[in-house]
């Protein structure tokens, strides 16, 4: 904390330099501060934007998993034991929120009730990525749909988020074992896909 | 090394988009029942169509016709509880408690909703190839891209009314065939059992024209949506507004505009609820970024003396202890920092304090 008062212009409690740290803003939304919800929503909603297209590109239900996912965190914030750790945790709620919309849709695709469609590699990876960077990304959108929902979480938050497994286990409530053998099965036909 | 790769797959985020997002966030905050009220609205009664028509309005556009024609006539009814819906362009609709709707045409060329009773909810983007009106009664609400509900009351005060958040909406009624009357943002148009009779002369294109013979009702605020809409007729702007006016400027970098807000903000609003925190960010931003440390030091003492709230208190006396030490003031700096330790010993910026003001 000593560059805090060093070092005005970047405090440390507040990550993005622009304002009260998160643990400060949830004890705020906890205590029914609707400007702190706020809050933590602008700081945080183009990080959930973001991951929730990188799980589902193509879902046009984009913005309704966002809102799901905040509604979700804000009404539970109680249960949130590290006021600070506010961003990992609606991380988590993304990515099971997510993942529920994607078991979901796996259903109404099996029952006719919707059409499963290759997601547009072209569209969804940036062409300003490196080469390397891009025949990866390109590779794992390319085979998400093939894979089932835990892989494909996995995979996305292990080659596009570049988190460690432990991160991971944590974000899907799941045991570092089981992502371990998702991510295996996962990586193994990537890298089917890059080699061929 | 290479960047994360994240950086490569992001979805196009406008602010537009993320207004309409918090609007839906905070709304569904503030009408979220009790738990214990979700388990009473378990008598929800949702038809086996009004399911069908969920999954219809979340297909792709490209489904198909014949998927959509087996839809048309669907039933969306709700009791205690609200069914959503997202169509697949992004545009949603809330079918509120108590209401019953009837999809008249779901083309995907043209969709129409009957509102039977109840109050219909819709956010709907604008697609020049596709139609999107609601029926209610012998009224006719035609979209042309925007937020708004319709509500209709049965009976002998039979009323249909339409609110308008966002855009603009035409409104035809039987009553006054061949007349066209546009709604826009933060009006209200209202058709009841006294309306008058049709008017002989056609209003100009762009104008608001409510039915409701009654004046009192001509451009009506809007009730509880009415906070989130820009003002229409207030000529000093609200705490929200600069709030978000403050908020804005800081996104766009500009620091100076931003303290302008706040500044305003407490000068018009002393009382308003977000005064606190106003006062906390203007000593923030009059410190970091506009160098003007006696005005950052007069709107963190404002900030604590208003009691921000905990967290904020704690910051804001960590800041006064770091900004009377850029100045020099030593006497003002131990009394800021005494006043920090004896209130959070432990705190987060407890060490970092406790070395502060010395005398060199």
């Amino acid at each position: 904390m000593k560059e805090l008062l060093s070092h005005p212009p970047q405090p440390q409690p507040t990550k993005s330099g622009a304002g009260p740290s998160d643990a400060a803003l949830v004890l705020a939304a906890r205590a029914g501060e609707e400007w702190a919800r706020e809050a933590l929503f602008r700081r945080y909603v183009r990080m959930a934007l973001g991951l929730a297209y990188r799980i589902l590109p193509r879902d046009a239900d984009l913005d309704d998993l966002v809102q799901d996912s905040f509604l979700a965190a804000f009404q539970r914030l109680d249960r949130l034991s590290n006021p600070q750790a506010f961003q990992a945790w609606l991380s988590s709620i993304i990515v099971r929120t997510a993942g529920k919309r994607l078991r979901r849709r796996k259903l109404q695709v099996r029952l006719g009730l919707l059409r499963s469609e290759p997601i547009d590699v072209e569209q969804v990876v940036s062409r300003s990525a490196p080469p390397d960077v891009s025949v990866e990304l390109r590779a794992v959108y390319g085979l998400l749909e093939q894979l089932s929902v835990d892989e494909r979480i996995a995979l996305v938050l292990r080659r596009v988020e570049r988190l460690e497994i432990p991160e991971i286990a944590e974000r899907m409530k799941l045991s570092t074992s089981t992502v371990k053998r998702r991510l295996s099965a996962a990586e193994a036909r990537l890298q089917r896909a890059i080699e061929r | 090394m290479n960047p994360q790769p994240n950086r490569y797959v992001q979805p196009e985020v406008s602010e537009a988009r993320i207004e309409r997002v918090w609007r839906n966030v905070a709304q569904r905050l503030d009408e979220r029942p009790s738990r214990a009220m979700r388990w009473l609205a378990l008598g929800t009664v949702v038809s086996g169509l009004a399911v069908g028509a969920f999954f219809w309005l979340r297909s792709p556009p490209s489904s198909g016709l014949s998927e959509h024609a087996l839809l048309a006539g669907a039933k969306l009814e709700t009791k205690s509880d609200e069914l959503a819906v997202t169509l697949s362009d992004g545009s949603s609709v809330k079918l509120r408690a108590q209401s019953e709707v009837q999809v008249q045409n779901s083309q995907s060329s043209s969709i129409a909703l009957q509102l039977a009773r109840g109050e219909l909810w819709c956010d709907v983007t604008h697609r020049e190839e596709r139609k999107f009106k609601v029926v209610a009664g012998d009224v006719e609400v035609r979209v042309v891209g925007t937020q708004f509900s319709v509500k209709t009351t049965a009976g002998p005060n039979a009323r249909v009314e339409v609110s308008v958040m966002r855009g603009v909406v035409e409104v035809v009624s039987a009553r006054r065939p061949g007349i066209v009357a546009r709604v826009g943002a933060g009006q209200r148009w209202i058709q009841d059992a006294e309306s008058a009779p049709p008017a002989p002369a056609r209003p100009p294109a762009s104008a608001v024209e409510p039915e409701s013979s009654e004046p009192a009702k001509r451009e009506a605020p809007l009730p509880s949506a009415g906070a989130a809409l820009p003002a229409t007729s207030a000529a000093i702007p609200s705490g929200r507004e600069l709030f978000e006016k403050a908020a804005e400027s800081r996104r766009a970098g500009d620091a100076a505009a931003a303290a302008h807000a706040y500044e305003e903000l407490l000068r018009l609003h002393p009382s308003d609820a977000r005064a606190s925190l106003s006062a906390f960010e203007l000593g923030r931003l009059r410190m970091d970024r506009l160098g003007d440390l006696a005005g950052a030091i007069t709107a963190l003492e404002r900030a604590v003396a208003t009691n921000v709230g905990p967290s904020f208190r704690e910051d804001a006396l960590a800041r006064l202890v770091s900004v009377y030490a850029s100045q020099g003031n030593v006497a003002a700096c131990q009394r800021a920092r005494d006043r920090y330790l004896s209130s959070y010993p432990a705190g987060v910026h407890a060490a970092a304090v406790a070395t502060r003001c010395a005398v060199h």
